[in-house]
């Protein structure tokens, strides 16, 4: 597929235009993020991040609601912290340079399928007839969803996106002896397909790559930010946030208050040394290369 | 009601909700039975096998006393992301592999208690095998030796008219007061749904730890009449649900 090419995890070599390529280089080379360079101590055969790093954190958020741009973006940009959004193709449409500024900034926007399709227990499902509910898809309907928004996505900004937010984190369509996983599908297109709501970060070492899991941070404070940075820490982990909305109730979801983002997008910026904050596709291919590494280390 | 006009719950109720506990962890058997017991509220235990010879006695009375016991597998495998699964994870087991723990987790409670659990819980409410674009559901699995499969974490109540009983969804009970879990009791009785809760151990406080007095103040709540809501086991309640689609033609 047409994924966007990058040479290294941190700098963005295929990007939109000339000038953009030049901030996204200069802003990164300004925060001197550490590169990925090996040191002679660490151990051959095991995973291991960037030199100096014990962990990796992504910041995403879901269905591009307008406070993200007016009231997240702003932390995000303030602190150098490189976010992923997976959008609601209509929402974006209605503010669409801003979203395309956004991405030029050096932000990922990924693909969240076109009609967000979940199970019918979700209220907002049943309130359009059953007509998207997984119960009732295929697999194959689902693949013609997710890559309608590719294509989508792709007029809208140039790029196809590299990577899949599951609406809901949910992964199957069909019911009962029918019922079908499309992680498959969601392999075959993307580098990576974040779930949501699961109570675990993913281990890079061996996470499968088509459904890593995505925190609900949805009203997390400072606190419980930083304690799932903590656990992630502790086990070496990519530790996945995801949040709807700041400062103001997007749909069900309570907000990420904008005090609270700032804290944790602060505590990233001056810990950036021991704990790297990329996009879902940065990590997600570091991740990929690093286990290619390893797999050719073992076999020579 | 949100549901159909179709669709009713037995004796008038306006909503289902079904307690479950999962792992055969001896604290509830020690505290939790005895609170569900005083007042009078049967629950569904998903049993793991090895845990539950703990216990086996009081297991026993559990059945002849109504409750429930479901499968949750014999080993527990769950996403390699969880330490404790790392050599036993989801993503290296087969289909193959998994009808096989379906098979010996029944016939290790049978065994023991005497009783063939109509039931599944999906251990961490996963519902795959495999990893990438080799990734299988075994949720056909479970349709096929079950009558329920009970998932985990689910952000939406069971609606009974389109929910799929082989993966119904379920809400956390471990760490939260009452006041947290009523509501979403009566978010229930406002659509009409089916509330189904997991907890693990019972006990004061803890990780995993479904407070005792959340157990007692929900049963308290659940028991008054005037609470409009019928608590059965997920076996009853899915059993009711099956047979109400089976007279009014299916829904889908």
């Amino acid at each position: 597929m047409n994924r966007i090419k990058r040479s290294h995890p941190f700098l963005f070599v295929g990007g939109v235009c000339v000038l953009v390529l030049a901030v996204a280089v200069a802003r990164t080379c300004r925060k001197s993020v550490p590169a990925p360079s090996r040191t002679g101590t660490e151990k051959a055969g095991r995973f291991s991040w960037p030199s100096g790093i014990r962990a990796a954190v992504s910041i995403t958020f879901d269905h591009s609601t307008g406070s993200q741009l007016d009231k997240g973006v702003p932390i995000l940009d303030a602190h150098g912290i490189k976010a992923t959004f997976y959008p609601d193709i209509p929402e974006m449409r209605k503010r669409l340079a801003d979203w395309r500024r956004v991405m030029a900034r050096g932000h990922e926007i990924g693909n969240h399928s076109l009609n967000h399709p979940c199970s019918g227990g979700f209220r907002f499902e049943r309130k359009r007839g059953g007509k998207y509910s997984l119960e009732n898809a295929t697999v194959e309907w689902v693949e013609k969803d997710i890559m309608e928004a590719n294509s989508e996505l792709k007029s809208m900004l140039g790029t196809e996106p590299g990577t899949f937010s599951y609406p809901c984190g949910e992964t199957f369509a069909g019911t009962g002896a029918r019922s079908r996983s499309y992680v498959p599908v969601v392999a075959k297109h993307f580098l990576v397909g974040r779930g949501f709501g699961l109570d675990f970060s993913n281990n890079p070492a061996d996470c499968d790559l088509a459904k890593v899991n995505a925190l609900a941070a949805d009203g997390y404070s400072f606190a419980r930010f930083k304690a799932a940075i903590d656990g992630a820490i502790a086990g070496g982990y990519w530790v996945i946030f995801c949040g709807h909305s700041v400062g103001e109730k997007g749909g069900s979801y309570p907000a990420i208050e904008p005090a609270e983002l700032e804290k944790v997008c602060s505590w990233l910026e001056t810990h950036r040394r021991e704990v790297w904050t990329g996009t879902v596709l940065e990590v997600g291919e570091y991740i990929s290369r690093e286990r290619r590494n390893l797999a050719e280390r073992r076999g020579n | 009601m949100e549901t159909g006009d179709k669709f009713t719950w037995p004796g008038g109720a306006r909503a289902a909700v079904s307690l479950s506990f999962d792992d055969a962890r001896p604290s509830q058997a020690d505290t939790c039975l005895k609170i569900l017991d005083f007042y009078g509220i049967k629950a569904t235990f998903y049993l793991s096998p090895g845990r539950m010879k703990e216990r086996v006695g009081e297991w026993r009375k559990a059945v002849a006393g109504g409750h429930e016991m479901g499968n949750h597998t014999v080993s527990h495998p769950c996403t390699g992301n969880f330490e404790w699964s790392r050599n036993n994870s989801l993503e290296s087991f087969t289909l193959e592999q998994m009808e096989a723990e379906l098979a010996e987790a029944s016939r290790l409670i049978r065994d023991a208690l005497g009783v063939e659990p109509g039931t599944f819980a999906y251990p961490c409410g996963h519902t795959f095998v495999g990893r990438g674009d080799a990734t299988r559901s075994y949720v056909p699995l479970v349709a096929r030796r079950f009558l329920a499969g009970r998932a985990y974490m689910a952000e939406f109540l069971n609606n009974p008219e389109v929910c799929d009983l082989a993966q119904l969804g379920s809400a956390p009970l471990d760490g939260l007061p009452s006041m947290e879990v009523i509501p979403r009791i009566q978010e229930a009785r406002e659509s009409g749904s089916w509330a189904i809760f997991t907890g693990h151990d019972v006990a004061d406080k803890g990780f995993q730890v479904t407070r005792s007095a959340t157990v007692e103040k929900v049963c308290e709540w659940l028991r008054d009449p005037a609470s409009g809501v019928w608590t059965g086991t997920v076996a009853e309640v899915a059993a009711y649900v099956s047979s109400s689609r089976n007279v009014s033609g299916s829904p889908r």
